[in-house]
Protein backbone atom coordinates (compact mmCIF):
# COMPACT_ATOMS: atom_id res chain seq x y z
CA UNK A 1 0.00 0.00 0.00
CA UNK A 2 0.92 3.52 -1.04
CA UNK A 3 2.07 5.86 1.91
CA UNK A 4 0.47 7.98 1.13
CA UNK A 5 -2.99 6.30 1.76
CA UNK A 6 -1.72 5.44 5.30
CA UNK A 7 -3.22 7.53 8.20
CA UNK A 8 -0.49 9.30 9.74
CA UNK A 9 0.52 8.91 14.20
CA UNK A 10 2.94 11.58 14.34
CA UNK A 11 4.93 12.43 17.70
CA UNK A 12 4.66 15.32 18.47
CA UNK A 13 7.40 17.41 20.23
CA UNK A 14 6.32 19.15 23.97
CA UNK A 15 4.48 21.95 24.17
CA UNK A 16 5.56 24.20 26.53
CA UNK A 17 2.67 23.90 29.09
CA UNK A 18 3.05 19.96 28.32
CA UNK A 19 6.89 20.20 29.63
CA UNK A 20 5.49 21.94 32.34
CA UNK A 21 3.63 19.44 33.85
CA UNK A 22 5.76 16.61 32.37
CA UNK A 23 9.21 17.31 34.01
CA UNK A 24 7.52 16.15 37.44
CA UNK A 25 7.21 12.92 35.98
CA UNK A 26 11.18 12.44 34.41
CA UNK A 27 12.99 10.17 36.81
CA UNK A 28 16.09 11.38 37.37
CA UNK A 29 18.94 10.11 39.83
CA UNK A 30 21.31 12.42 41.83
CA UNK A 31 24.74 10.53 42.40
CA UNK A 32 26.52 12.47 45.21
CA UNK A 33 27.84 11.31 48.40
CA UNK A 34 27.51 14.19 50.22
CA UNK A 35 24.61 15.93 51.22
CA UNK A 36 23.19 18.65 48.88
CA UNK A 37 20.56 20.85 49.82
CA UNK A 38 18.99 21.75 46.46
CA UNK A 39 17.80 17.98 45.93
CA UNK A 40 15.28 18.23 49.30
CA UNK A 41 13.89 21.51 47.68
CA UNK A 42 13.47 20.09 44.22
CA UNK A 43 11.28 16.95 45.80
CA UNK A 44 9.66 19.42 47.68
CA UNK A 45 8.65 21.21 44.37
CA UNK A 46 7.01 18.17 43.19
CA UNK A 47 10.61 16.69 41.35
CA UNK A 48 10.49 12.86 40.60
CA UNK A 49 14.67 13.01 41.97
CA UNK A 50 16.12 10.62 44.00
CA UNK A 51 19.34 10.63 45.75
CA UNK A 52 22.25 8.30 45.83
CA UNK A 53 25.25 7.79 47.75
CA UNK A 54 26.75 6.26 45.03
CA UNK A 55 25.71 3.54 42.86
CA UNK A 56 26.07 -0.22 44.35
CA UNK A 57 24.89 -2.19 41.77
CA UNK A 58 25.01 -0.65 37.87
CA UNK A 59 22.73 -3.30 36.33
CA UNK A 60 20.04 -2.68 39.28
CA UNK A 61 20.40 0.77 38.07
CA UNK A 62 20.08 0.89 34.69
CA UNK A 63 17.24 -1.58 35.17
CA UNK A 64 15.51 1.54 36.79
CA UNK A 65 15.58 3.60 33.66
CA UNK A 66 15.97 7.19 34.72
CA UNK A 67 15.93 9.65 32.03
CA UNK A 68 18.08 12.15 33.86
CA UNK A 69 21.24 11.27 35.92
CA UNK A 70 23.36 13.87 37.73
CA UNK A 71 26.65 12.98 38.88
CA UNK A 72 29.56 13.90 41.12
CA UNK A 73 32.58 12.81 40.11
CA UNK A 74 34.70 12.83 43.23
CA UNK A 75 33.99 10.48 46.03
CA UNK A 76 31.48 8.34 43.37
CA UNK A 77 31.94 5.36 41.12
CA UNK A 78 33.75 3.19 43.72
CA UNK A 79 32.50 0.15 42.64
CA UNK A 80 32.69 0.40 39.16
CA UNK A 81 35.81 2.62 38.47
CA UNK A 82 37.29 3.24 41.65
CA UNK A 83 39.58 5.11 39.98
CA UNK A 84 38.26 7.13 37.28
CA UNK A 85 35.41 7.63 40.06
CA UNK A 86 31.81 9.75 37.82
CA UNK A 87 33.67 9.72 34.78
CA UNK A 88 33.87 6.19 34.78
CA UNK A 89 30.23 5.80 35.92
CA UNK A 90 29.63 8.63 32.39
CA UNK A 91 31.50 6.19 30.66
CA UNK A 92 29.61 3.31 31.29
CA UNK A 93 26.09 4.70 31.02
CA UNK A 94 26.74 6.34 27.68
CA UNK A 95 28.15 2.94 26.47
CA UNK A 96 25.55 1.06 27.79
CA UNK A 97 22.38 3.31 27.74
CA UNK A 98 23.42 5.86 25.70
CA UNK A 99 19.91 7.82 25.66
CA UNK A 100 20.17 8.64 29.30
CA UNK A 101 20.80 12.15 29.42
CA UNK A 102 23.78 12.09 31.83
CA UNK A 103 25.02 15.77 33.80
CA UNK A 104 27.82 16.20 35.38
CA UNK A 105 27.66 18.43 39.09
CA UNK A 106 31.46 19.27 39.21
CA UNK A 107 33.17 22.14 41.19
CA UNK A 108 36.37 21.92 39.51
CA UNK A 109 37.52 22.65 35.93
CA UNK A 110 40.75 21.24 35.89
CA UNK A 111 39.10 17.65 36.36
CA UNK A 112 37.35 18.44 33.19
CA UNK A 113 40.84 19.60 31.49
CA UNK A 114 42.07 16.15 32.40
CA UNK A 115 39.49 14.05 31.07
CA UNK A 116 38.24 15.80 28.13
CA UNK A 117 37.35 13.29 26.35
CA UNK A 118 34.96 11.68 28.42
CA UNK A 119 33.70 14.75 29.86
CA UNK A 120 32.90 15.34 26.22
CA UNK A 121 30.27 12.43 26.49
CA UNK A 122 28.26 14.17 29.11
CA UNK A 123 25.42 16.05 28.19
CA UNK A 124 25.45 19.35 30.30
CA UNK A 125 27.59 20.22 33.56
CA UNK A 126 26.19 21.57 36.33
CA UNK A 127 28.29 23.78 38.85
CA UNK A 128 28.31 22.50 42.43
CA UNK A 129 27.80 26.64 43.39
CA UNK A 130 25.12 27.37 41.20
CA UNK A 131 21.86 28.69 43.23
CA UNK A 132 18.75 26.76 43.43
CA UNK A 133 17.15 28.70 40.63
CA UNK A 134 20.04 28.14 38.51
CA UNK A 135 20.32 24.48 39.45
CA UNK A 136 16.94 23.91 38.54
CA UNK A 137 16.88 25.73 34.98
CA UNK A 138 20.10 23.75 33.89
CA UNK A 139 17.87 20.68 35.53
CA UNK A 140 14.89 21.45 33.81
CA UNK A 141 16.98 21.90 29.98
CA UNK A 142 18.29 18.31 30.85
CA UNK A 143 14.96 17.14 31.53
CA UNK A 144 13.83 18.66 27.84
CA UNK A 145 16.89 16.56 26.24
CA UNK A 146 15.30 13.68 27.60
CA UNK A 147 11.68 14.61 26.31
CA UNK A 148 13.12 15.38 23.14
CA UNK A 149 12.31 13.14 20.06
CA UNK A 150 15.06 14.95 18.34
CA UNK A 151 17.52 14.30 21.12
CA UNK A 152 17.47 10.32 21.11
CA UNK A 153 16.59 10.19 17.01
CA UNK A 154 20.48 11.84 16.81
CA UNK A 155 21.61 9.23 19.19
CA UNK A 156 20.38 6.74 17.19
CA UNK A 157 21.21 7.98 14.05
CA UNK A 158 25.00 8.25 15.07
CA UNK A 159 24.56 4.36 15.65
CA UNK A 160 22.23 3.80 12.34
CA UNK A 161 25.32 6.12 10.06
CA UNK A 162 28.08 3.39 11.35
CA UNK A 163 25.32 0.79 10.01
CA UNK A 164 24.51 2.12 6.78
CA UNK A 165 26.04 4.30 4.05
CA UNK A 166 22.73 5.81 2.45
CA UNK A 167 21.98 9.34 4.04
CA UNK A 168 18.71 9.65 1.77
CA UNK A 169 17.69 6.35 4.04
CA UNK A 170 18.33 8.43 7.38
CA UNK A 171 16.26 11.38 6.34
CA UNK A 172 13.83 8.97 5.55
CA UNK A 173 13.95 7.00 8.45
CA UNK A 174 13.32 10.56 10.36
CA UNK A 175 10.12 11.67 8.65
CA UNK A 176 8.58 8.09 9.22
CA UNK A 177 9.39 8.20 12.85
CA UNK A 178 8.42 11.34 12.79
CA UNK A 179 4.76 11.15 11.03
CA UNK A 180 4.39 7.25 12.21
CA UNK A 181 6.14 6.80 15.38
CA UNK A 182 3.29 6.87 17.69
CA UNK A 183 2.07 3.40 16.20
CA UNK A 184 5.57 1.45 16.56
CA UNK A 185 4.36 -1.38 14.05
CA UNK A 186 3.40 0.52 11.46
CA UNK A 187 6.88 2.97 11.80
CA UNK A 188 8.62 -0.29 11.53
CA UNK A 189 7.06 -1.66 8.35
CA UNK A 190 7.31 1.60 6.75
CA UNK A 191 11.42 1.64 7.58
CA UNK A 192 11.85 -2.52 6.47
CA UNK A 193 10.96 -0.88 2.70
CA UNK A 194 14.06 1.21 3.00
CA UNK A 195 16.23 -0.24 5.41
CA UNK A 196 16.68 -3.90 5.53
CA UNK A 197 19.83 -4.53 7.82
CA UNK A 198 18.80 -5.84 11.44
CA UNK A 199 20.99 -4.11 13.43
CA UNK A 200 19.81 -1.20 12.35
CA UNK A 201 15.71 -1.96 12.44
CA UNK A 202 16.61 -2.75 16.09
CA UNK A 203 18.45 0.15 16.92
CA UNK A 204 14.96 1.79 15.03
CA UNK A 205 13.16 -0.36 17.01
CA UNK A 206 14.64 0.67 20.46
CA UNK A 207 14.40 4.16 19.68
CA UNK A 208 10.65 3.86 19.00
CA UNK A 209 10.04 2.03 22.15
CA UNK A 210 11.83 5.00 24.21
CA UNK A 211 9.55 7.75 22.27
CA UNK A 212 6.64 5.75 22.84
CA UNK A 213 7.68 5.81 26.53
CA UNK A 214 7.83 9.90 26.33
CA UNK A 215 4.68 9.94 24.34
CA UNK A 216 2.82 7.87 26.70
CA UNK A 217 4.01 9.66 29.65
CA UNK A 218 2.29 12.46 28.08
CA UNK A 219 -1.22 10.95 27.21
CA UNK A 220 -1.37 10.22 30.85
CA UNK A 221 -1.22 13.11 32.43
CA UNK B 1 63.85 20.47 51.28
CA UNK B 2 63.45 19.05 47.22
CA UNK B 3 66.17 20.45 44.75
CA UNK B 4 66.81 19.94 41.13
CA UNK B 5 70.70 19.99 42.46
CA UNK B 6 72.46 17.93 45.16
CA UNK B 7 72.31 19.94 48.25
CA UNK B 8 73.17 18.95 52.07
CA UNK B 9 71.77 19.58 55.47
CA UNK B 10 71.87 19.23 58.69
CA UNK B 11 69.52 16.76 59.75
CA UNK B 12 69.67 15.44 63.51
CA UNK B 13 72.81 17.55 64.06
CA UNK B 14 74.60 15.60 61.25
CA UNK B 15 75.26 16.74 57.97
CA UNK B 16 73.29 14.87 54.92
CA UNK B 17 73.95 14.95 51.50
CA UNK B 18 70.76 14.03 49.04
CA UNK B 19 70.45 14.03 45.68
CA UNK B 20 68.72 16.88 43.40
CA UNK B 21 65.21 15.45 41.64
CA UNK B 22 67.57 16.61 38.04
CA UNK B 23 71.30 15.77 39.44
CA UNK B 24 72.23 13.50 41.36
CA UNK B 25 75.10 13.44 44.05
CA UNK B 26 78.25 12.17 42.94
CA UNK B 27 79.12 8.84 44.30
CA UNK B 28 82.16 10.11 46.74
CA UNK B 29 79.85 11.70 49.00
CA UNK B 30 78.57 8.55 50.16
CA UNK B 31 82.15 6.84 50.28
CA UNK B 32 82.44 5.97 53.81
CA UNK B 33 86.58 6.87 54.00
CA UNK B 34 85.03 10.09 52.69
CA UNK B 35 82.79 10.95 55.72
CA UNK B 36 84.87 12.68 58.31
CA UNK B 37 86.45 15.01 55.99
CA UNK B 38 83.36 15.82 54.28
CA UNK B 39 81.49 15.80 57.60
CA UNK B 40 83.89 18.31 58.90
CA UNK B 41 83.85 20.40 56.19
CA UNK B 42 80.39 21.23 56.12
CA UNK B 43 79.50 20.98 59.73
CA UNK B 44 81.31 24.81 59.62
CA UNK B 45 79.99 25.64 56.33
CA UNK B 46 76.42 25.12 57.27
CA UNK B 47 76.40 26.83 60.44
CA UNK B 48 76.95 30.28 58.21
CA UNK B 49 73.60 31.32 56.82
CA UNK B 50 75.01 33.54 54.10
CA UNK B 51 72.49 36.27 52.76
CA UNK B 52 74.53 36.66 49.70
CA UNK B 53 75.38 33.45 47.40
CA UNK B 54 78.83 32.02 48.49
CA UNK B 55 80.53 29.61 46.09
CA UNK B 56 83.50 27.64 46.81
CA UNK B 57 85.27 24.23 46.14
CA UNK B 58 84.71 21.29 48.86
CA UNK B 59 87.61 18.64 49.62
CA UNK B 60 86.35 16.36 46.72
CA UNK B 61 87.09 19.52 44.29
CA UNK B 62 83.23 20.02 43.40
CA UNK B 63 81.95 23.27 43.93
CA UNK B 64 79.36 23.91 46.04
CA UNK B 65 76.67 27.05 45.90
CA UNK B 66 75.18 28.37 49.23
CA UNK B 67 72.96 30.57 50.02
CA UNK B 68 71.02 31.50 53.28
CA UNK B 69 70.38 27.87 54.84
CA UNK B 70 70.57 26.02 50.67
CA UNK B 71 73.53 24.68 50.01
CA UNK B 72 74.16 23.20 46.37
CA UNK B 73 76.66 20.35 46.04
CA UNK B 74 78.77 18.29 43.87
CA UNK B 75 78.70 21.16 41.04
CA UNK B 76 81.32 21.04 38.29
CA UNK B 77 82.09 24.61 37.19
CA UNK B 78 84.33 25.69 34.70
CA UNK B 79 86.50 28.11 37.49
CA UNK B 80 87.84 25.01 38.77
CA UNK B 81 91.73 24.34 37.84
CA UNK B 82 91.69 22.74 33.99
CA UNK B 83 93.02 19.47 35.44
CA UNK B 84 90.17 19.34 37.81
CA UNK B 85 87.58 20.30 35.79
CA UNK B 86 88.57 17.99 32.60
CA UNK B 87 88.47 14.72 34.90
CA UNK B 88 85.29 15.70 36.51
CA UNK B 89 83.45 17.10 33.84
CA UNK B 90 84.47 13.77 32.28
CA UNK B 91 83.43 11.75 35.25
CA UNK B 92 79.88 13.73 35.71
CA UNK B 93 79.21 15.76 33.07
CA UNK B 94 75.52 16.13 34.15
CA UNK B 95 77.05 17.90 37.18
CA UNK B 96 78.24 20.87 34.71
CA UNK B 97 76.37 24.09 34.87
CA UNK B 98 78.06 27.78 34.54
CA UNK B 99 77.88 29.83 37.50
CA UNK B 100 75.74 32.57 36.57
CA UNK B 101 72.99 29.66 35.71
CA UNK B 102 73.61 28.37 39.21
CA UNK B 103 73.41 31.93 41.18
CA UNK B 104 69.51 32.26 39.54
CA UNK B 105 68.34 28.75 40.03
CA UNK B 106 69.48 28.93 43.87
CA UNK B 107 67.50 32.09 44.57
CA UNK B 108 64.53 30.53 42.76
CA UNK B 109 64.62 27.37 44.51
CA UNK B 110 65.15 29.61 47.92
CA UNK B 111 61.76 31.35 46.74
CA UNK B 112 60.11 28.11 46.04
CA UNK B 113 61.04 26.94 49.76
CA UNK B 114 59.44 30.31 51.14
CA UNK B 115 56.79 29.97 49.06
CA UNK B 116 57.08 33.17 48.22
CA UNK B 117 56.37 33.14 44.95
CA UNK B 118 55.62 29.62 43.82
CA UNK B 119 53.24 27.54 45.84
CA UNK B 120 52.69 24.06 44.04
CA UNK B 121 50.15 24.51 41.74
CA UNK B 122 48.08 21.07 43.24
CA UNK B 123 48.02 22.51 46.74
CA UNK B 124 46.05 25.78 44.96
CA UNK B 125 43.98 23.24 42.79
CA UNK B 126 43.09 21.09 45.46
CA UNK B 127 42.66 24.09 48.33
CA UNK B 128 40.13 26.19 45.42
CA UNK B 129 37.84 22.77 44.49
CA UNK B 130 37.43 22.27 48.32
CA UNK B 131 36.32 26.04 48.41
CA UNK B 132 33.96 25.76 45.62
CA UNK B 133 32.15 22.95 47.75
CA UNK B 134 32.23 24.63 50.66
CA UNK B 135 30.84 27.37 48.64
CA UNK B 136 28.43 25.26 47.62
CA UNK B 137 26.94 24.45 50.66
CA UNK B 138 26.54 27.89 51.72
CA UNK B 139 24.96 28.52 48.77
CA UNK B 140 22.49 26.10 48.66
CA UNK B 141 21.47 26.39 52.56
CA UNK B 142 21.15 30.04 52.02
CA UNK B 143 18.82 29.11 49.16
CA UNK B 144 16.79 26.77 51.22
CA UNK B 145 16.42 29.96 53.52
CA UNK B 146 15.61 32.57 51.18
CA UNK B 147 13.10 29.85 49.81
CA UNK B 148 12.82 31.92 46.44
CA UNK B 149 9.61 30.43 44.17
CA UNK B 150 11.57 31.81 40.73
CA UNK B 151 13.83 34.54 39.47
CA UNK B 152 10.72 37.17 39.22
CA UNK B 153 10.34 36.07 42.51
CA UNK B 154 14.00 36.76 43.87
CA UNK B 155 14.01 40.19 41.91
CA UNK B 156 10.93 41.46 43.69
CA UNK B 157 11.24 40.33 47.44
CA UNK B 158 15.38 40.06 47.59
CA UNK B 159 15.76 43.63 48.93
CA UNK B 160 13.12 42.95 52.10
CA UNK B 161 14.52 39.56 53.08
CA UNK B 162 16.43 39.00 55.99
CA UNK B 163 19.73 41.45 56.29
CA UNK B 164 22.10 38.25 57.62
CA UNK B 165 20.63 36.19 55.26
CA UNK B 166 21.34 38.78 52.00
CA UNK B 167 24.64 39.34 53.72
CA UNK B 168 25.08 35.45 53.44
CA UNK B 169 24.17 34.97 50.09
CA UNK B 170 25.95 38.17 48.76
CA UNK B 171 29.58 36.91 50.53
CA UNK B 172 28.51 33.20 48.42
CA UNK B 173 27.96 35.15 45.09
CA UNK B 174 31.48 37.35 45.67
CA UNK B 175 33.29 34.36 46.63
CA UNK B 176 32.10 32.36 43.46
CA UNK B 177 33.29 35.23 41.37
CA UNK B 178 37.10 34.93 42.90
CA UNK B 179 37.02 31.79 42.49
CA UNK B 180 35.76 31.51 38.64
CA UNK B 181 38.18 33.98 38.01
CA UNK B 182 40.80 31.36 37.93
CA UNK B 183 38.96 29.80 34.75
CA UNK B 184 40.28 32.51 32.64
CA UNK B 185 43.64 31.81 33.01
CA UNK B 186 43.46 28.36 31.67
CA UNK B 187 45.02 28.95 28.35
CA UNK B 188 42.71 26.62 26.67
CA UNK B 189 39.83 28.51 28.26
CA UNK B 190 38.55 31.04 25.19
CA UNK B 191 39.35 28.20 22.92
CA UNK B 192 37.14 25.39 24.40
CA UNK B 193 34.36 27.82 25.48
CA UNK B 194 30.71 27.22 23.80
CA UNK B 195 28.03 28.80 25.34
CA UNK B 196 24.84 26.90 25.16
CA UNK B 197 22.57 28.66 22.83
CA UNK B 198 19.15 27.19 23.45
CA UNK B 199 19.06 28.22 26.74
CA UNK B 200 18.03 32.06 27.44
CA UNK B 201 18.00 34.00 30.21
CA UNK B 202 16.12 37.88 30.74
CA UNK B 203 18.74 40.46 30.47
CA UNK B 204 16.80 42.83 32.93
CA UNK B 205 17.15 39.77 36.17
CA UNK B 206 20.93 39.22 35.66
CA UNK B 207 22.09 42.86 35.36
CA UNK B 208 20.14 43.50 38.53
CA UNK B 209 21.16 40.73 40.35
CA UNK B 210 24.88 41.82 40.35
CA UNK B 211 23.60 45.11 41.04
CA UNK B 212 21.71 44.02 43.71
CA UNK B 213 24.79 41.93 45.19
CA UNK B 214 27.26 44.80 44.78
CA UNK B 215 25.18 47.40 46.74
CA UNK B 216 25.40 44.89 49.60
CA UNK B 217 28.36 43.52 49.43
CA UNK B 218 30.52 44.63 52.84
CA UNK B 219 32.09 47.71 51.96
CA UNK B 220 31.32 51.12 54.03
CA UNK B 221 31.40 54.78 53.12
CA UNK B 222 30.81 53.48 49.36
CA UNK B 223 29.46 55.99 46.76
CA UNK B 224 25.54 54.61 45.59
CA UNK B 225 24.76 52.71 42.44
CA UNK B 226 22.37 54.01 40.86
CA UNK B 227 20.36 51.81 38.29
CA UNK B 228 17.76 52.47 35.44
CA UNK B 229 16.10 51.32 32.16
CA UNK B 230 15.23 48.36 31.89
CA UNK B 231 14.84 44.94 29.24
CA UNK B 232 13.23 42.48 29.68
CA UNK B 233 14.30 40.80 26.48
CA UNK B 234 16.22 37.76 26.77
CA UNK B 235 19.51 36.33 25.52
CA UNK B 236 20.89 33.08 24.31
CA UNK B 237 23.30 31.22 26.34
CA UNK B 238 24.56 30.42 29.79
CA UNK B 239 23.64 32.97 32.44
CA UNK B 240 26.10 32.04 34.54
CA UNK B 241 28.80 33.54 32.48
CA UNK B 242 26.89 36.64 31.60
CA UNK B 243 26.64 37.40 35.59
CA UNK B 244 30.42 37.27 35.16
CA UNK B 245 30.37 39.65 32.16
CA UNK B 246 28.19 42.34 34.20
CA UNK B 247 30.05 41.83 37.33
CA UNK B 248 33.15 42.62 35.54
CA UNK B 249 31.32 45.96 34.26
CA UNK B 250 30.11 46.67 38.28
CA UNK B 251 32.66 46.28 39.92
CA UNK B 252 35.06 48.17 37.73
CA UNK B 253 32.21 50.82 37.72
CA UNK B 254 32.84 51.25 41.69
CA UNK B 255 36.34 50.79 41.96
CA UNK B 256 37.38 53.62 39.53
CA UNK B 257 34.24 55.98 41.22
CA UNK B 258 36.76 57.76 43.51
CA UNK B 259 33.83 60.51 44.50
CA UNK B 260 30.86 59.82 46.84
CA UNK B 261 28.68 62.23 45.47
CA UNK B 262 29.10 60.88 42.33
CA UNK B 263 28.70 57.19 42.29
CA UNK B 264 28.67 54.40 39.14
CA UNK B 265 25.55 54.27 37.07
CA UNK B 266 24.31 50.96 35.45
CA UNK B 267 21.86 51.73 32.40
CA UNK B 268 20.03 49.40 30.11
CA UNK B 269 18.78 50.42 26.76
CA UNK B 270 16.47 49.01 25.13
CA UNK B 271 15.55 49.99 21.04
CA UNK B 272 13.77 47.27 19.23
CA UNK B 273 15.50 44.23 19.34
CA UNK B 274 18.98 45.90 20.55
CA UNK B 275 19.90 46.40 23.67
CA UNK B 276 22.60 48.17 25.58
CA UNK B 277 24.07 47.99 28.84
CA UNK B 278 26.08 51.03 29.82
CA UNK B 279 28.54 51.20 33.15
CA UNK B 280 28.83 54.44 33.76
CA UNK B 281 31.99 55.97 36.45
CA UNK B 282 32.99 59.20 37.13
CA UNK B 283 36.69 59.82 37.44
CA UNK B 284 40.07 61.13 35.39
CA UNK B 285 39.07 60.13 31.74
CA UNK B 286 41.22 57.36 30.56
CA UNK B 287 43.76 59.21 27.97
CA UNK B 288 43.40 59.05 24.01
CA UNK B 289 46.66 57.28 23.97
CA UNK B 290 45.39 54.07 26.57
CA UNK B 291 42.04 54.17 24.81
CA UNK B 292 43.17 51.53 22.35
CA UNK B 293 44.70 49.17 24.69
CA UNK B 294 42.23 49.11 27.34
CA UNK B 295 40.61 45.65 26.04
CA UNK B 296 44.72 44.17 26.32
CA UNK B 297 45.62 41.45 27.93
CA UNK B 298 46.78 42.60 31.38
CA UNK B 299 47.16 46.61 30.25
CA UNK B 300 46.48 48.78 32.54
CA UNK B 301 45.32 52.49 31.99
CA UNK B 302 47.85 54.81 33.56
CA UNK B 303 45.09 57.04 35.33
CA UNK B 304 44.46 53.43 37.21
CA UNK B 305 47.37 52.17 37.99
CA UNK B 306 48.11 54.35 41.35
CA UNK B 307 44.15 54.20 42.44
CA UNK B 308 43.42 50.64 42.68
CA UNK B 309 44.86 47.36 42.67
CA UNK B 310 44.03 45.02 39.32
CA UNK B 311 45.63 42.26 37.33
CA UNK B 312 44.80 44.17 33.83
CA UNK B 313 42.40 41.16 32.71
CA UNK B 314 39.07 42.70 33.43
CA UNK B 315 38.03 44.37 30.41
CA UNK B 316 40.13 41.63 28.17
CA UNK B 317 37.58 38.83 29.70
CA UNK B 318 34.95 41.53 29.65
CA UNK B 319 35.44 41.53 25.93
CA UNK B 320 35.94 38.17 25.09
CA UNK B 321 32.52 36.98 26.91
CA UNK B 322 30.77 39.83 25.49
CA UNK B 323 32.29 38.43 21.52
CA UNK B 324 30.53 34.74 22.91
CA UNK B 325 27.44 36.38 23.70
CA UNK B 326 27.70 38.20 19.82
CA UNK B 327 27.76 41.42 21.08
CA UNK B 328 30.48 43.97 21.54
CA UNK B 329 31.94 46.17 23.96
CA UNK B 330 32.83 50.07 23.18
CA UNK B 331 34.44 52.21 25.10
CA UNK B 332 32.90 56.54 25.74
CA UNK B 333 33.64 59.08 27.54
CA UNK B 334 32.15 61.82 28.53
CA UNK B 335 34.55 64.98 29.90
CA UNK B 336 33.20 67.66 32.09
CA UNK B 337 36.09 69.32 33.34
CA UNK B 338 39.55 70.15 33.89
CA UNK B 339 41.49 70.45 37.42
CA UNK B 340 45.59 70.90 36.84
CA UNK B 341 45.71 69.06 33.83
CA UNK B 342 43.53 66.44 34.83
CA UNK B 343 40.47 65.84 33.05
CA UNK B 344 37.57 64.62 34.59
CA UNK B 345 34.43 63.14 33.30
CA UNK B 346 32.33 59.38 32.45
CA UNK B 347 34.06 56.52 31.80
CA UNK B 348 31.37 55.08 29.90
CA UNK B 349 31.45 51.04 29.03
CA UNK B 350 28.86 50.14 26.57
CA UNK B 351 27.59 46.55 25.67
CA UNK B 352 25.76 46.06 22.74
CA UNK B 353 23.51 42.79 21.82
CA UNK B 354 22.10 43.72 18.55
CA UNK B 355 20.10 40.14 18.44
CA UNK B 356 18.19 39.45 21.49
CA UNK B 357 14.50 37.90 22.28
CA UNK B 358 11.32 38.61 23.27
CA UNK B 359 10.67 37.85 27.05
CA UNK B 360 8.24 34.77 25.43
CA UNK B 361 11.36 32.90 23.97
CA UNK B 362 12.13 29.87 25.64
CA UNK B 363 13.76 26.53 24.96
CA UNK B 364 10.42 25.65 22.86
CA UNK B 365 9.96 28.77 20.70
Amino acid sequence: MREFFIKREPLEPLTQNEFNKMKFLARVAFIDDEEVPHVARLQKDGYNIVHFPDIENIDDFVRKEYHVVILDIQGIGQHLSPNQEGWGVLKYLKDECPHIVVIMFTGADWSITEYKDLADRADAFIGKDLEFLDFKSKLDAGIRQAFSNDYHFNIAKSKIISEISNTTSIEEVKRIVNNYGANENKALRLIKKHIKNPDTLKTIGQLLTILNGIRKLKTGL
Amino acid sequence: MISDFPFAKFENSSVEFYDGQAVKLPKEYRRKSNFSLLHNFYSNLLLNKPVEIEIGEDPLGFHFFQYDYICIIGIVCQTQRRSKFNSLKKKYPLNQFSTEFLKHRIIEEHKLANHKEHIPINVVSQNLHEIRGLNAKVTSNVDVLLNFEDEATWEDKFDSANVNLKKIYVASRLTKFILDNTKFYDPDFWDTLELNKERFFVIHRCVNKIVKIYRNDFKLEKPDLEFTGNSYRKLAGDKEYFEVLIKILVENAYKYSPYKKLGPKIKIVENDKRVNIEAHSYGQIIPNEDRQHIFTKGFRSSVNKGKAEGTGMGLHNAKRLVEKFGGSIQYECNPIKSEQDIELGWNIFKLEFLNTYSPQKNAFA
